[in-house]
């Protein structure tokens, strides 16, 4: 900050008269407009200052320069005032879903008071919640990590209990009586929001072993285990591809997961649902494939190295829509879609842009340092702010650590904490897991890190290095997934952190040699048999899955009898690769 | 104030119940009402409800008003000031502020020696250590100054300004005068206080 000095100058006693009216001695068109504006007789008096002070400035050296502070000091003060506020919008997490969430249900019972007989009006009767779906933006813009599943705090109807007079006195009088009236007449309807109790009870898992199939590097099955019971079903054919296979997003509903694998040279984008029909959504030339992201439901984004975005729908396959203009970036990484805005990063992912989709228009959001990889992000669910992983490249010569990235391009915001990112809570406040003392914590965002909340103080895997990606928060809540990877024998482990009971189990482990991959919660029920794991029991696969009874892979021309190559059971430290050698159906050998 | 390029024809429909009009209006409207509140408030909870309480008390009263006269951004402004004076009143509400921790001062320092790093990571702590000063000036001012800076800050005019808080023109000249000389003391004497 620089501050004026006018001290030199003789006094005049019109100074303070000009920083009081700076504004109007600014304004192009001020006298016009406080000619027009004033009305009391401070106001008037006001506005013959202003005119004696526009014959007074030119002359006075004091004046000119008090004034050329004040402006000074107006113009720093304003600016730093603007960027508080766009700071302070960034802290707190858009209100719109609820407030339209209201006014839905507003709506309604307006409809329904209009065709109901006449009710008697002014009578004040207490709030009360109810659940409300309200889907708003696609969901999907928290990656793989979990979307918050929002808090709807819905106010209600007067009107539902006004229907029966009689019951709404007696029922006033009761509430009273009972001293819980005030209670209810005071409580604002955000004060309890009310969660919806969404059920995200699975985890999707992607598992892919060593081939010895000529021609197919890898075999890749896509599972869905239930946390709660560790119960488990194979969703997909088995996957032959040459590289592995890429998981994208669970979809914005919990029904479906996007993924893509390479095969004989093409990339090929596909859903659970396209797969298990048989088919993929599209395919791209390896060297022209990057990623590929939910939009909705129904739609997929897929990134293209050197020709654009595409949008397509995931039945039919067909494009919908391709943003060429994305071709400007090279090898573009998407993120998230938040409409109509498209999150996306530069190859080596140390630079964040957003573009909207309906007018095209790109704004850079980070600035390029070139020292972090911005990986993994997630988006909290307002769409406000990106929340990131910052992992040290090699022309980093910093830490790594959790940022804040304003969604706007406002600003990006070391959080000064180290961890791996989660998802977010009810109150939209972000969840990260940190090691303290040996433990893993479950942690909640504050202000600073002093006021960060400790959830879960020891939660599983215990010591265990968490990487990116390796740690998911239900959309609900009510627990986490976290893959660990044993340093001394190689096997990984997945546990289930239950995070209302704060209790924690070891759900599968997989033995040296295999990769699984946590792609997110979802939505599906689990149908398979399979018996519980215990802690060290491993995966159970369900052999009489309608997906490999199908028997058939899902690269055309390559029809396998799927039991044969891969029905097997995995178990605490077996080799799988060598079980898969050798054996055809049945179980590993022990 | 910037306003929405169609806001008189939106507002109009909006008092004649258009379901679509007002939501076009809370999209607009509510990252800067809520701003706002938090810029005040320091609280985002309660940020969230009053912003809510803003735009529902706004909609129930937009049929009693006139569209044809009504300028929605200042009449939207004095709803939301007007929930925040109600809760301090409730509450005898005193405004505690959490001064954001410097980078480098937690547990978990960055190392941000690094060249590549002094740019952006100079450029951080100074927003953290000018928005800490900020905070805490904010808090200091009468509530009235506050909201009048802010105010200020959004664009608003004189005339705006004082039809948002109910007040002259003369009145809202004196105060926000006051409010920036104010602000600049406690700000520069803060300042000095964090250098030595």
């Amino acid at each position: 900050m620089k501050y004026s000095d006018a001290d030199a100058l003789p006094p005049c006693e019109f100074s303070a008269h000009c920083v009081l009216l700076l504004d109007d001695l600014d304004g192009p068109d001020s006298a016009h407009a406080v000619k027009r504006v004033f009305s009391s007789v401070d106001d008037r008096q006001d506005e013959q200052r202003v005119e004696e002070l526009r014959v007074h400035l030119p002359t006075c050296p004091t004046c000119s320069a008090t004034l050329a502070c004040a402006r000074q000091e107006r113009s720093w003060q304003r600016a730093a005032l603007g960027h508080y506020l766009v700071e302070s919008e960034a802290r707190v997490p858009s209100t719109t879903t609820r407030i339209f969430a209201v006014l839905e249900q507003e709506s309604l019972e307006q409809t329904e008071q209009a065709s109901a007989p006449p009710k008697r009006q002014g009578y004040i009767l207490p709030e009360i919640l109810v659940p409300l779906s309200l889907p708003k933006g696609n969901g999907n813009g928290n990656g793989h990590h979990s979307s918050v599943v929002g808090q709807q705090s819905l106010r209600l109807s007067n009107h539902w209990v006004r229907n029966g007079f009689a019951l709404a006195a007696a029922a006033a009088l009761i509430f009273a009586a009972a001293g819980v009236f005030g209670h209810f007449l005071l409580r604002s309807s955000a004060d309890k929001p009310l969660t919806q109790p969404k059920s995200w009870p699975s985890v999707l898992l992607g598992v892919s072993l060593l081939s010895t199939i000529p021609g197919v590097v890898r075999l890749t099955n896509v599972y869905n285990v239930d946390a709660m019971s560790g119960q488990s079903e194979q969703l997909t054919p088995p996957i032959q591809s040459s590289e592995e296979v890429r998981y994208e997003t669970v979809s914005p509903n919990g029904q479906d997961m996007l993924f893509h694998f390479s095969n004989q040279g093409q990339t090929i984008y596909t859903t659970l649902q396209t797969v298990n029909s048989g088919g993929y959504v599209t395919k791209v030339p390896d060297d022209d494939a990057s990623n590929a992201i939910w939009m909705d439901n129904e739609h997929i984004l897929v990134a293209h190295v050197h020709s654009g975005v595409v949008e397509l729908d995931i039945h039919s396959g067909l494009p919908v829509q391709k943003y060429a203009s994305l071709t400007l970036l090279v090898n573009t990484h998407l993120l998230f879609y938040y409409a109509p805005y498209l999150y996306f990063q530069n190859a080596r992912q140390t630079i964040m842009y957003r573009s909207n989709l309906q007018t095209g228009e790109r704004q850079q959001l980070t600035p390029d340092t070139g020292a972090l990889n911005f990986t993994p992000c997630i988006m909290n669910p307002s769409g406000s702010s990106m929340y990131c992983e910052a992992q040290s490249n090699q022309f980093s010569r910093t830490g790594p650590g959790l940022y804040m990235v304003s969604s706007d391009g406002s600003g990006v915001q070391p959080l000064d904490r180290r961890g791996a990112l989660l998802g977010f809570a009810s109150d939209h406040a972000l969840l990260f897991l940190q090691i303290a003392l040996n433990n893993n914590q479950v942690m909640k965002l504050g202000q600073t890190p002093k006021q960060d909340r400790v959830l879960m103080k020891n939660a599983a895997p215990p010591t265990a290095l968490i990487g990116p990606g390796d740690a998911m928060l239900a959309p609900d809540g009510h627990g986490l997934i976290v893959q660990d990877s044993n340093q001394n024998d190689k096997s990984r482990g997945v546990w289930y952190d239950d995070l209302t009971t704060q209790t924690s189990r070891k759900l599968l482990t997989f033995a040296p040699g295999s990769d699984a991959y946590l792609i997110g919660w979802d939505q599906l029920p689990v149908k398979g048999k399979a018996p519980a794991p215990g802690v060290t029991t491993p995966l159970a696969m369900v052999q009489d899955s309608p997906a490999i009874r199908r028997s058939e892979s899902i690269v055309s021309g390559d029809v396998v009898d799927a039991r044969e190559t891969i029905s097997f059971r995995v178990k605490d430290t077996v080799d799988c690769r060598d079980a898969i050698n050798r054996v055809r159906v049945g179980e590993c050998p022990a | 104030m910037n306003v929405l390029e169609n806001e008189p024809q939106l507002t109009l429909e909006a008092c004649k119940g258009s379901m679509v009009a007002f939501e076009a209006l809370v999209v607009y409207y509510e990252p800067r009402i809520r701003r706002m509140l938090y810029s005040l408030t320091q609280d985002s909870q309660l940020t969230q409800d009053l912003c809510q309480e803003t735009f529902l008390a706004a909609y129930r009263a937009l049929p009693r008003m006139s569209g044809e006269e009504l300028r929605f951004a200042p009449w939207l402004y004095r709803i939301a000031l007007n929930q925040v004076r109600s809760e301090w009143r409730r509450h005898k509400h005193v405004s505690v502020v959490p001064f954001p921790t410097p980078m480098g001062n937690g547990d978990e320092v960055f190392d941000d020696t690094g060249e590549a790093c002094l740019e952006s990571g100079e450029y951080f702590e100074e927003q953290v250590v000018q928005r800490d000063l900020i905070d805490r000036v904010m808090t200091q001012l009468p509530p009235a100054s506050a909201m009048c800076l802010l105010l200020d800050a959004e664009g608003f005019s004189y005339s705006e300004i004082a039809e948002t808080l109910q007040d002259t023109l003369s009145a809202v000249r004196s105060r926000l005068s006051r409010a920036r000389q104010t602000f600049q003391r406690l700000y520069r004497t803060l300042e000095e206080e964090g250098r030595s």
